[in-house]
């Protein structure tokens, strides 16, 4: 379990490059959850006045998840390939997840309920797939 | 794949650190290499031959 937490954290005799790629990638993921919370708190207390000040900030909140985006890119395309490995068969098992379960909840809620399927739901839960299959990942290749 | 490089790293008393550091790579890797968890891609066993100075054959083998 300590090699799984080591791994994890990138301190368990990681390339600099690696470390340094980890950092940038949580760095900008905790400024887009943060973008995020604050977007939302904003919308629901009618915080931002009018309604070109809640566009402005979503897609301050969209530019933010481009960084999101090209952070792990980099950090996909540098890193060992045990690594790509682990992330690889993470992000498989999310996109099942994503897919498959995102269409079996939309229909499952179409049928049991009137309103739209709330998208969040499937979004949390591809987000704990994809943190499950990294320490599963981690687990089987220690 | 069965692979000799726990061997080869003792003889030259490398910790697994010092290996990953030699080829670029996380510890966790040398690991499931030892451990035959995980094969390699290619250039990376050639680095590996070529850091030992020897050829892929007379590292890894196939497991039958």
């Amino acid at each position: 379990m300590e090699e799984v937490k080591k791994g994890l954290w990138g301190t368990c005799g990681n390339p600099r490059r690696d470390v340094a790629n980890q950092r940038r990638v949580l760095v900008w993921s905790l400024i887009w959850a943060v973008a995020v919370l604050a977007n939302a708190a904003a919308i629901r207390t009618e915080w931002l006045p009018g309604r070109s000040m809640e566009l402005a900030a979503a897609a301050a909140t969209s530019l933010v998840s481009v960084g999101v985006l090209w952070a792990y890119q980099r950090y996909l395309r540098e890193t060992d390939e045990l690594r790509q490995r682990i992330e690889l068969e993470a992000l498989a098992f999310t996109v099942g997840v994503g897919v498959f379960g995102g269409m079996a909840y939309s229909l499952f809620h179409r049928v049991l309920s009137a309103g739209e399927p709330d998208l969040t739901y499937v979004t949390a839960a591809m987000m704990f797939t994809y943190s499950i299959g990294v320490v599963v990942g981690h687990r089987r290749y220690s | 794949m069965k692979n000799r490089l726990k061997v080869l790293r003792a003889e030259r008393d490398w910790t697994q650190a010092r290996l990953a550091q030699e080829l670029d790579v996380s510890r966790q890797t040398v690991n499931a290499i030892e451990t035959g968890k995980f094969d390699p891609s290619l250039p990376l066993a050639f680095r590996i031959a070529e850091l030992f100075g020897l050829k892929i054959e007379e590292i890894f083998a196939p497991s039958r």
